[in-house]
């Protein structure tokens, strides 16, 4: 064989342009073709990197009254609900909570240089370690400081603390003002918890504060909290929900709005991968057609190139080579050329996969985890090797052992077999069929992104700019906001400025320079009469608070 | 001498061969292509037996069906009807995979273009049907090196055939044919492109060949290439005018 491979070698020397293009196609084909593969094995198939991940579960509630409970809601659960299966329910080891859903909570941090938003999570004490968080520095949230009354404490990601604090070891202690109440940092955690990578589609999660379990606040709205439990080692899903259901009656007994609501336990792993499924596999199938047309294209180039080389193997089998023997050969000369292509595809997903990673438009869960690994690289030898065996026989189709004199006479006919010719047809039909596939398809997507942006959003959006500014971070005057252009906030060549809070339910007039028709407001909160605008007495009090 | 050998057997072992009996036989050979409604015939109702060590030259103006015969003789071409009988082995009757291990076993061809591939050397060319033979390598090295040096071409054994004059190419060829010391060589118009003292050089090797025991036929127009043999095989338009059964 190694004779073969070092004669295939010498072969594929004579013909460099041709063993390029070869190469640089596979390289292309297998390396998108190995990237894609990677993403969905990461997102879909790999265990999710926490400890004993394969006995994590959500733990959700739907309402039966407008859901059969098969779409999952992150953040279902109420704090009723939790203390109570806190306390009842034995088939889980732990049971953790977060308030809120798969987007992490905005926090302000003041007290420790300027003020900033932060992004943050409200956890039970023990989710951080149910999830295998380990300390860098300091200390997790012990027993009891999720409990009502307990002292503010913060711990911080390491992210953040490198950040923010320069990765300072006095930090553990320091106190921090946390939307403006009191905390003490107690700890960091370690940089390669993977939690925000994991659940949170990697979006930055800079600190984390007890979830309080307080079970007076939640009357009949209540915190939503996202729930995961750790099964017991001999406890199964099917015991746990027939726990739940138990409890569930037991709860709605005290409290009948709940009489509707169920629960549903599901593997950790199995909404994180559905939430990415249909956009993971949609990304693989349209890669997959890509290698394909690039196989089906390099199909026709050795066809053609084998067609050339057509006397040279009916002489071969003249001289005896068998079937098996020729295919050896030509089985030598494509696996030379697929270990290039191939080696090249996985040094191209790499930088593939940082790409993705990197872009911030790219919305997939546990993107963070996906890295080149020994799955990958068995992938792409195992689309090595299917490719080395269709090129390896793409020669063979020009031999007709029925008929060698043809090809051995001096003038021999150089016509191909009626088999060599209709597969370089059916290859070049196979290639048109998925081209205008992938066209087509990716016609739609482009016009659907076209009418997206061609949507009409009720107000005119030339020269507007959008900020984010806190509130809390301005110096109070007589427990009123100043102005705030008379904060240094400046806005050059600005006719107009809009004040929202947070859920822009309340957008407030525009004091400052402004166009003749609108209102204006020192820093005292005195309204400048303005000619030509009526405003209504309500507003005139509301501006009046700036 | 006469050599046995088997497909996987060393290439010196003899082989047993009734020399009363023919090495190869025609009956009733035909061979024709469709034309429109009929056929039209190549080969008509041929009928030849060839006998070890014999030297047989096929003569006859061009379209006469030579090279066709040479090819059915040579297993090159199975689109033909009739009998042929090789070393007692009726070929008609076997599949294609059996033939094709006959051939290999007991026919070597010189062709006249000489066909020697192109991406390997002359010492590669002359191994190929050693190596298809599953001979192993260590004897593989020892039967080429005795061929090269029969040949006279060891120093040309790592040049490619385009480094070679058309003489010494057609050498090659013909050490490529008997290398694996078949029973019978045929030969397309061995000298066709050769200039008269490299074709005289080529037809005394066979003869020396034939000489030692090889059975050789050999297809040509040259009737100073058929005082080499010792019969001579006469077609006419498909038809065996001189020298059949």
């Amino acid at each position: 064989m190694l004779h073969a491979v070092s004669l295939a070698a010498r072969t594929w020397i004579r013909t460099p342009a041709l063993a390029g293009v070869v190469v640089v196609t596979l390289a292309l084909g297998i390396g998108a073709t190995t990237t894609a593969f990677t993403v969905a094995y990461s997102v879909l198939v790999q265990p999710l990197p926490f400890p004993q991940a394969g006995r994590l579960t959500w733990i959700t509630s739907y309402n039966t009254e407008f859901s059969n409970g098969a779409e999952f809601v992150d953040n279902s659960n109420r704090m009723a609900q939790f203390l109570d299966w806190q306390q009842s329910l034995s088939s889980f080891d732990q049971l953790g909570a977060w308030s809120g859903t798969a987007t992490p909570e905005v926090f302000t941090v003041t007290g420790a240089g300027a003020a900033e938003r932060v992004s943050g999570l409200q956890v039970t004490q023990q989710l951080l370690p149910m999830l295998g968080a380990v300390p860098a520095a300091g200390r997790l949230f012990v027993k009891g400081e999720d409990a009502v009354g307990a002292p503010a404490a913060v711990v911080l990601s390491h992210n953040y603390w490198q950040r923010r604090f320069g990765g300072r070891a006095d930090v553990i202690g320091q106190p921090i003002t946390v939307d403006n109440e009191p905390h003490t940092v107690i700890g960091v955690v370690s940089a390669d918890f993977p939690l925000s990578a994991s659940l949170f589609a990697a979006a930055p999660i800079d600190l984390f504060v007890p979830l309080v379990l307080d079970g007076s606040s939640d009357a009949d709205f209540g915190y939503f909290m996202t729930v995961i439990g750790r099964l017991r080692p001999d406890a199964s899903i099917e015991q746990a929900r027939a726990q739940l259901r138990v409890r569930q009656r037991a709860l709605a007994e005290d409290r009948p709005t709940m009489a509707p609501i169920a629960q549903k336990v599901d593997p950790l792993a199995g909404p994180v991968a559905d939430r990415a499924r249909s956009r993971v596999l949609l990304l693989f199938g349209g890669v997959a057609c890509v290698l394909f047309m690039a196989c089906a294209n390099l199909a026709n180039l050795l066809l053609v190139r084998a067609g050339g080389r057509r006397r040279e193997m009916q002489l071969r089998a003249a001289l005896g080579a068998s079937t098996g023997r020729m295919f050896r050969q030509t089985l030598a000369e494509s696996a030379v050329l697929v270990a290039f292509g191939a080696a090249a595809g996985v040094g191209l997903a790499g930088p593939l996969i940082r790409t993705l990673r990197a872009a911030t438009w790219v919305d997939l869960p546990r993107l963070a985890e996906v890295e080149i690994g020994w799955t990958a690289i068995a992938f792409a030898v195992g689309v090595g090797a299917v490719t080395t065996m269709v090129f390896g026989s793409v020669p063979l189709l020009h031999v007709r052992r029925r008929d060698l004199m043809d090809s051995l006479r001096p003038h021999g006919g150089v016509t191909a077999p009626r088999r060599a010719i209709h597969s370089q047809r059916f290859a070049l039909a196979a290639q048109v069929a998925v081209a205008v596939l992938l066209t087509v398809t990716g016609g739609l997507l482009v016009r659907s992104l076209v009418s997206l942006l061609r949507v009409d959003p009720g107000f005119r959006t030339e020269g507007v700019v959008a900020m984010r500014v806190d509130r809390q971070s301005w110096i109070f005057r007589n427990g009123r906001h100043p102005h705030p252009r008379r904060q240094g906030l400046r806005f050059p060549r600005s006719t107009s400025l809009a004040m929202g809070d947070g859920d822009q339910r309340d957008a407030r007039a525009s004091p400052g320079d402004t166009r003749e028709g609108s209102p204006r407001h020192d820093v005292h909160g005195e309204r400048q009469p303005q000619a030509g605008r009526r405003r209504g007495r309500r507003r005139q009090a509301r501006d009046a608070q700036w | 001498m006469l050599f046995r050998r088997s497909s996987s057997a060393a290439v010196t072992e003899p082989l047993d061969i009734n020399p009363n009996s023919p090495l190869m036989s025609l009956r009733g050979v035909e061979k024709s292509y469709p034309v429109g409604a009929g056929q039209s015939y190549v080969l008509r109702r041929v009928a030849i037996d060839i006998k070890p060590g014999e030297f047989v030259s096929i003569m006859g103006p061009s379209g006469a069906g030579k090279s066709t015969l040479l090819h059915i003789l040579g297993m090159h071409d199975s689109a033909w009807t009739g009998e042929y009988t090789l070393m007692g082995h009726p070929i008609h009757a076997l599949p294609t995979k059996d033939r094709a291990a006959l051939q290999k076993r007991h026919i070597g061809f010189v062709f006249q273009s000489y066909h020697l591939l192109d991406n390997l050397t002359v010492y590669e060319n002359i191994e190929l049907p050693l190596s298809y033979r599953d001979v192993k390598r260590s004897e593989r090295q020892s039967v080429v090196a005795d061929v090269l040096d029969r040949f006279g071409i060891v120093a040309k054994k790592d040049l490619y055939p385009n480094q070679l004059s058309g003489g010494q190419q057609q050498l090659v060829g013909v050490a490529r044919a008997i290398v694996a010391n078949p029973a019978v060589i045929l030969a397309d118009e061995p000298t066709g492109n050769l200039h008269s003292d490299q074709g005289r050089e080529i037809m005394e090797l066979f003869k020396r060949l034939n000489d030692q025991g090889t059975t050789i036929v050999q297809v040509t127009h040259s009737e100073t290439n058929a005082t080499y043999g010792n019969r001579v095989i006469k077609l006419r338009d498909g038809f065996i005018e001189q020298g059949g059964v």
